[in-house]
């Protein structure tokens, strides 16, 4: 059920980026209910949507870089 | 086995190859999370908006984690990282993962090789195959 709610986030994320990131850069969003929570510290958008979507056991955080920018990502 | 991944839209509309995978919570929970397959990556390394967000606590680094702008702020993080595999059944990743500290540093947490190393990696744009392969999965490379 998580992974089957997870996808449906996922889904709707990648069917709204081009209008989320651009709204909420530098902030922390989950994703829940097919619903973006925004935030400045992570905990906070967490607990904004789990009370939104208490049944929803598929959110999942993003963080999006204030700066847009190519990225490089080895470590 | 193999593990299915996807290409997914990031920061600034690059598409980029991500795996879906669950992580051990501090509560004990699974938590969504997606990980970018990064082959360039020594380790696989968490960032620290999904250590907060799972309320993750480490013990101080053994190794240093270096990105492109320099040394980052990382702890170390035991916990359990868990992918549905193709056929349905799970695969178990436990062990002791960087993670950063740094919000900036990682906007995403990255699978590296020294999980990746553990199989064969297909990553192919123009098929939009995201493939990690293991067990009885192999892959041919084939003239057209």
């Amino acid at each position: 059920m998580a992974r089957e709610q997870f996808d449906r986030n996922s889904a709707w994320l990648q069917a709204h980026i081009s209008e989320i990131y651009p709204l909420h850069r530098g902030k922390h969003i989950c994703i829940a209910g097919q619903e973006v929570f925004s935030a400045d510290r992570i905990e906070d958008a967490i607990r904004a949507a789990t009370a939104a979507h208490p049944e929803d056991a598929g959110w999942f955080t993003r963080f999006i870089p204030a700066v847009k920018a190519i990225r490089i990502y080895a470590t | 086995m193999r593990l299915n991944g996807e290409r997914l839209e990031c920061d600034n509309g690059v598409v980029r190859p991500v795996l879906r995978a669950e992580i051990q919570a501090a509560d004990g929970a699974w938590r969504a999370v997606e990980l970018l397959v990064d082959c360039a990556a020594d380790r696989t390394v968490l960032c620290a908006h999904v250590v907060e967000a799972l309320k993750l606590t480490g013990s101080p680094p053994i190794e240093t984690v270096v990105g492109v702008g320099g040394p980052v702020d990382s702890i170390i993080v035991n916990t359990v990282i868990r992918v549905i595999r193709d056929d349905g059944k799970l695969v178990l990743f436990r062990g002791a993962f960087a993670a950063c500290r740094e919000r900036t540093a990682l906007d995403m947490s990255v699978l590296g090789r020294d999980i990746l190393d553990m199989f064969a990696l297909v990553l192919d744009r123009r098929a939009s195959v995201v493939a990690i392969l293991g067990g009885q999965h192999t892959y041919r490379i084939v003239a057209v």
